[in-house]
């Protein structure tokens, strides 16, 4: 059985990565989110950042929720089609995750980096867990050949800055991405939207455990130099 | 261990690609050692952005409903939108407990008011049927009562009647009188006798002719200047036939004629009579007079 911990999951926090957290200024010692502007609610919900948004949400703000699912909501669902291939289960997944925020928005780690990429990765986690609850037959990962294929759709028509900077940050991705050899993509895509392990990958692909494990140390430090350490003080994470 | 031997495993740590134990292992690893943590950070924060280059699809818009509905967050009818405002809901409520409270104080009364009209109906009812059984109680009193008059007037007209016979059987100057048919009842006869002093007299016929259902015969006498009516009757079956007379008090004079008629039935006494003479005086009586 594979282990998650080195993921997010708000199911357990116990097993977020011990990465040195910052204090940020709204976050007490006690890990509680403040408010530093105390009862005023948020003027102008289309340009609060994400980080306020998330303050809000934990005096029950509503209209906080809604505009991060507006801003997120398309991204959280694809991440959830694309690791579970069913539409529906996918938009039960994506309610799920956003259900989860609602409750427990203490959840989002501040230093962890940006909210979004926090929040993918709780929506990759959940199908993750999906697919192993399933039972998982391994198969080649690629993009999904399947009917929500056809909902492919434009850009939605209220795209911000957010959502603007994301896809330009997809074209990034697709670049780096493109750069590795074949069987290193592959593997991290196993790895990343299968949650195979490198045992599974190796024994679904007929190839040596060691093959496996270069080509995925090998892919992720070209995917580090190439979105992190080359990109650094342009996007902080 | 050194950080070298985890470090082959960092990547694939961050990718979550390890199996349980060896997670842990490393898990352990990355407590103690900030070098290796902050490399683990790095990784992670690469494969985060891979959640990124997943081809962007549009989620139904219903499923943002359904989030917003889990948290209560959608949209409320305009009813809980009305009932949110403290006011509205206040006054709705007033309004609700004053109907409520109307509608109970409203029910009791006609409550009280149907036990009412319940027990007005059964009382009415028993006097209706108390009256129905006085009211047959009263039609035979009132049969009875008839029946006793009736029979009163019958016995009144009978000791009336016995009182004229006894006053012509004791008067010592009865004048009899014969009545003659004429040609309408040749075989007719009556005997007449009467008192001039009591104004009394008995009719006594045989051998009458039966008349119609509304013809009876009627009595006549010619008293001073007047044509008195003496009195009607109809035959037996046996023709015969029977009438006591008083003459009337008010008409003075002595009696010169007497005749029976055939006269048509009436409720008002007739004062003149019909030309029907069916008997007469008979000459003999005429010249004895």
């Amino acid at each position: 059985m594979a282990s998650k911990e080195g993921l997010m999951s708000l199911d357990s926090p116990a097993e977020k990565p011990l990465g040195i957290r910052a204090l940020p200024w709204n976050v007490d010692i006690k890990g509680k989110v403040r408010d530093k502007t105390g009862s005023e609610r948020i003027a102008d919900y289309g340009a609060a950042a994400d980080d306020r948004l998330v303050v809000a949400l934990e005096t029950r703000d509503q209209k906080a929720l809604e505009t991060l699912y507006d801003r997120y909501g398309d991204y959280v669902y694809s991440v959830c089609l694309r690791m579970v291939g069913d539409v529906q289960l996918a938009e039960d997944l994506t309610q799920e995750v956003f259900l989860r925020l609602w409750r427990r928005p203490d959840l989002y780690d501040v230093s962890r980096g940006r909210f979004v990429t926090w929040l993918l990765s709780v929506a990759r986690n959940r199908g993750i867990d999906e697919r192993r609850s399933r039972g998982r037959r391994f198969r080649h990962e690629s993009p999904p050949s399947l009917a929500a294929e056809e909902l492919l759709a434009s850009a939605p028509a209220n795209d911000g800055d957010d959502v603007a900077i994301l896809s330009e940050e997809r074209v990034v991705i697709e670049k780096a991405l493109a750069t590795l050899p074949a069987e290193q993509r592959l593997a991290i895509q196993l790895a990343y939207f299968g949650g195979y392990t490198q045992q599974e990958i190796a024994a679904g692909l007929s190839q040596p455990l060691g093959t496996v494990k270069t080509r995925i140390r090998l892919g992720l430090q070209k995917l580090r130099l190439l979105l992190i350490d080359q990109r650094e003080g342009n996007h902080a994470l | 261990m050194s950080c070298q031997d985890y470090r082959e495993e960092l990547e694939a740590y961050a990718l979550g690609a390890l199996e349980t134990a060896e997670s842990r292992r490393i898990a352990a690893h990355l407590r103690e050692c900030a070098d290796c943590t902050a490399i683990v950070g790095a990784y992670q924060a690469a494969v985060d952005y891979l959640a990124l280059s997943v081809p962007r699809y549009r989620a139904s818009p219903r499923l943002k409903d359904l989030i917003l509905g889990g948290i209560g967050a959608i949209r409320r009818p305009f009813y809980a939108t009305l009932l949110a405002n403290r006011w509205a809901a206040a006054t709705a409520a007033t309004v609700l407990i004053a109907f409520a409270v109307g509608g109970i104080v409203w029910a009791t009364i006609m409550s009280a008011k149907v036990e009412s009209l319940q027990r007005d109906n059964e009382a009415l009812a028993q006097l209706t049927q108390l009256d129905a059984e006085q009211r047959a109680n009263l039609l035979k009193l009132q049969g009875d009562l008839n029946s006793a008059r009736s029979e009163q007037g019958r016995m009144n007209r009978t000791l009336e009647e016995l009182s004229t016979l006894t006053v012509i059987a004791l008067d010592p100057d009865l004048i009899p009188t014969g009545l003659e048919g004429t040609a309408l009842a040749p075989t007719s006869r009556c005997n007449y006798v009467w008192s001039t002093k009591q104004s009394y007299g008995a009719l006594t016929c045989k051998d009458l002719p039966s008349t119609a259902f509304s013809v009876t015969y009627e009595f006549w006498a010619t008293k001073g200047d007047k044509t008195v009516p003496l009195g009607t009757f109809v035959p037996r079956f046996d023709g015969s036939a029977n009438l006591l007379v008083k003459f009337p008090p008010e008409t003075p004079g002595p009696v010169s004629n007497m005749w029976v008629t055939l006269e048509q039935q009436q409720a008002q006494p007739r004062s003149k009579p019909s030309n029907d003479v069916v008997l007469q005086r008979s000459p003999e009586s005429q010249a004895a007079r």
